[in-house]
């Protein structure tokens, strides 16, 4: 009953209908279950890949599968959703993911980071720092940190379990000996709780200092590779880097241009063959309710609109 | 095992046994992430003797066929055949076995080191135990701190046996290794992850 009184008005304002036949949150409460069980260990472990039982689901592999998985497992009527691709709360893969929520749940979605009781993201941590009580749910593509360095899964977990991690040091002392610096730009690996090196999934490094000591609860889920992991709140989670090289974000010699923040990560936008270009925020909830309040950038508001038209891909 | 459910005295699950589950969840989560805080469940639910509120909450979300189970009650106890009835979970007579442990006394808790710790490669394999106390003082008692805690915690936990506290400190040696720790009492729950340090 409880739940037909949540699920009217939002089936309503979006005209999506609840899918019959399905139950709530589309898996089988079995297999809910077995992912609860999955994510109370991670948590008890932060950093450690717990293998669980990833289920075939009405999307394909790599468009977020188990970062699904762990929000059907975790989202109830009072919960209200939020979900980021690259930033974006419009573009194809945050849509279809909400669009799924909202047919075999029907909880209400936000794009507003403060509003979510629930965000599910792809390779982004929203700009808006995250509070105690939220939950964010990060697909990952590829769990294994170590994955590059050594293809096999036996020698990982030995090394994993040994806590032997000198051969992802020696892969950042080479990216210093070759470019100078550490090269890796993404998915920039982290140490959790002083013991197991895990991947921040491909956030930008930029993202990376969000992870530390974080007030809010970091689940992360990948579907093709069947593991979950996690980092509880106020966790310590180090980047890995050298007392002479140590960590850096990315910096910009631009603002937004849109709302003229020089906090945010920006992407570049390619204007026209002349070699023209401009930088905006990649979070667009963010740049948004900065503009809202009366931020301005660079540019003027005609083509900040065409912009944000093209960015929502109207 | 061989022994068939009493159908006549076996007690309901949870009203709406979808959403039932999912707040639970949601409420073990919340207090699995925050060590030490004491989480109130609203469950409605009956619970077979001795078991309270959320203990029989947390077992009907978190055990079934997948999850041997130990306990501290008879084979031939009401809650035998309700477990058997609602979660299907097998009872396991070596706590070494168990991948889920119900301690219904929390004053006779086994000693941590009988329950599998898991394995360096494995550490996930290792024993959950929800252990039934008298109840909790908040805000006063030991110092807890680890991950899930901004500084420190606050706890008494009322009901357990003396040498608990320093099975916990052993437990907490061999990390990543190590049981992890459900307490109950009526209708309030604080997990204890291994990742929590105790102190005096």
């Amino acid at each position: 009953m409880r739940k037909q009184l949540v699920l009217q008005p939002r089936i309503k304002e979006t005209g999506l209908q609840l899918i019959k036949g399905y139950n709530f949150a589309y898996l089988d409460e079995g297999t809910k279950r077995m992912i609860r069980r999955a994510i109370l260990k991670a948590v008890a472990v932060p950093g450690h890949q717990v293998p669980f039982g990833s289920r075939e689901m009405p999307l394909p592999l790599g468009w977020g599968t188990g970062g699904i998985q762990i929000t059907a497992s975790l989202i109830g009527p009072d919960d209200i959703l939020k979900v980021i691709d690259q930033g974006s709360d419009d573009t194809t893969n945050a849509v279809s993911i909400r669009r799924f929520f909202t047919q075999t749940t029907g909880v209400r979605s936000t794009e507003k980071t403060w509003m979510a009781t629930l965000i599910q993201t792809r390779h982004r941590i929203p700009e808006t720092p995250l509070r105690a009580g939220q939950i964010i749910i990060f697909q990952v593509p590829i769990p294994e940190p170590l994955r590059f360095l050594e293809p096999r899964e036996t020698e990982t977990r030995k090394m994993h379990g040994l806590s032997e991690y000198g051969v992802m040091y020696i892969k950042l002392y080479e990216d210093i000996s070759i470019h100078g610096h550490i090269a890796t730009a993404y998915m920039y690996p982290v140490m959790v709780h002083n013991r197991y090196v895990a991947s921040p999934s491909p956030i930008p490094r930029f993202d990376n200092t969000k992870m530390n000591r974080m007030p809010a609860l970091q689940l992360f889920g990948a579907g093709r590779e069947k593991r979950i992991y996690a980092i509880p709140p106020y966790t310590t989670v180090k980047s890995l880097d050298f007392e002479d090289h140590p960590f850096e974000i990315e910096k910009w010699d631009h603002c937004c241009a849109l709302c003229g923040s020089g906090e945010s990560y920006l992407d570049e936008i390619v204007t026209d063959d002349q070699g023209g270009r401009l930088f905006v925020c990649s979070d667009t909830d963010y740049c948004q309710e900065r503009r809202a309040v009366g931020h301005k950038g660079s540019l003027p508001d005609a083509v900040k609109m065409a912009i944000t038209r093209v960015k929502r891909g109207d | 095992m061989t022994n068939a459910v009493n159908m006549s005295n076996l007690l309901p699950g949870f009203p709406d046994p979808v959403l039932g589950s999912q707040n639970t969840f949601r409420q073990v989560l919340d207090a699995m992430a925050h060590p030490g805080r004491v989480i109130h469940l609203d469950t409605g639910i009956q619970s077979p003797r001795p078991l309270r509120g959320a203990t029989t909450a947390v077992c009907l979300t978190l055990l079934d066929f997948e999850t041997p189970l130990w306990m501290d009650l008879d084979e031939k106890s009401d809650v035998s055949g309700w477990l058997r009835f609602h979660c299907g979970c097998p009872l396991v007579d070596s706590p070494f076995d168990a991948t889920f442990a119900l301690i219904s006394r929390g004053y006779g808790v086994p000693t941590l080191d009988q329950f599998n710790a898991g394995q360096d490669e494995f550490p996930e394999q290792s024993a959950t135990l929800i252990i039934q106390v008298s109840g909790f003082t908040s805000g006063s008692g030991r110092r807890l701190r680890g991950p899930g805690i901004e500084t420190f915690e606050r706890l008494e936990v009322h009901g357990l046996p003396d040498n608990f506290w320093m099975g916990w400190h052993l437990n907490q040696r061999i990390y990543p290794l190590g049981v992890d720790v459900l307490f109950t009492a009526s209708s309030t729950l604080v997990a204890l992850p291994r990742t929590t340090a105790v102190e005096e």
